[in-house]
């Protein structure tokens, strides 16, 4: 079995930090697959995402990943292929097995970056 | 006369924060067909570049992608109330469908000229597209733009709405 690690990461901006955090996550994994926590349901293209609904989502590396996760589960041979997200009103948690793998550095580097643009937070006058 | 203050396009709009692209147009009963007009185009625009599944912008359309993304919406219309240019509102769906931003380039001398050209890649194909622009007022769409660092690599990446409050 493998564990998970839980990175936390303060932001207010909701559906566009999620976004955000799987664009970034696509950088690393180009045919990522996404599967709403709470539906279950699985979304294989991108665009195809509903981020308003998104509370909690699971990224799979690709399409064999996913089949890998739903037959095995936290299997040692699924390590480092799914990155798992959850959303409050304040933060986001990031879980994923290894932080100091190298994609999943690479990973977490980057949605830590993203999640400083201005445009997420910065308020223009009404 | 039909009053279309109920129109699904007039209630994203205000939804959105955007009800001064109405109220101040003048006149103000002009604004709705004005940027029905300016999706149109861009639909068409849509069409030509992508073919037959080419994403349309429509009422249904929109209202559709408020209701699964609303960030989105809100970035987009904020592009609808800065651009005229058909290309422009192409090229900011595709970015938020998930188009890669490949290159930017960026030229303007004062008083002279202005030119933005940006390649987008597909994220399913690779292939590219280009969309230029000499109108300086589509420079404002640039602040849209996600900018970060990916391995501490430059990134602009998404196009997201200004938050008004």
């Amino acid at each position: 079995m493998i564990g998970g690690t839980d990175i936390v990461m303060r932001t207010s901006s909701g559906p566009a930090a999620l976004d955000l955090c799987v664009r970034m996550i696509r950088m690393e994994w180009a045919n990522a697959v996404f599967e709403d926590a709470r539906s279950e349901r699985y979304v294989h293209a991108y665009e195809d995402l509903s981020f308003s609904r998104l509370g909690e989502i699971f990224v799979y590396r690709d399409a064999e990943a996913a089949k890998a996760w739903q037959e095995l589960g936290a299997d040692e041979s699924n390590q480092n292929t799914m990155i798992h997200i959850l959303m409050s009103d304040t933060e986001m948690t990031v879980v994923v097995d290894d932080p100091h793998d190298a994609a999943m550095a690479r990973v977490l580097d980057s949605i830590r970056a993203g999640l400083r643009m201005d445009i997420l937070e910065m308020r223009a006058a009404a | 006369m039909i009053y279309e203050s109920h129109s699904a396009l007039e209630r994203l709009l205000r939804d959105c924060e955007l009800g001064w692209m109405i109220d101040w147009y003048d006149p103000p009963d002009q604004a709705l067909p004005h940027l029905r007009e300016a999706l149109a185009e861009a639909t068409a625009e849509s069409r030509r570049r992508l073919g037959e599944g080419a994403p349309r912008f429509d009422e249904e359309t929109l209202a559709g992608e408020y209701d699964q993304n609303p960030h989105k919406l809100r970035a987009f219309l904020q592009a609808l109330g800065s651009t005229r240019s058909a290309p422009m509102l192409v090229l900011v769906w595709r970015i938020m469908q998930g188009a890669t931003i490949q290159a930017v380039e960026l030229t303007y001398e004062a008083k002279v000229s202005f030119r933005l050209r940006i390649v987008l890649t597909s994220s399913y194909d690779g292939r590219q597209d280009v969309y230029e622009s000499t109108d300086i007022n589509d420079a404002a769409l640039l602040r849209h733009l996600g900018i970060t660092t990916v391995d501490g690599k430059p990134l602009f990446d998404g196009f997201y709405p200004l938050r008004i409050r």
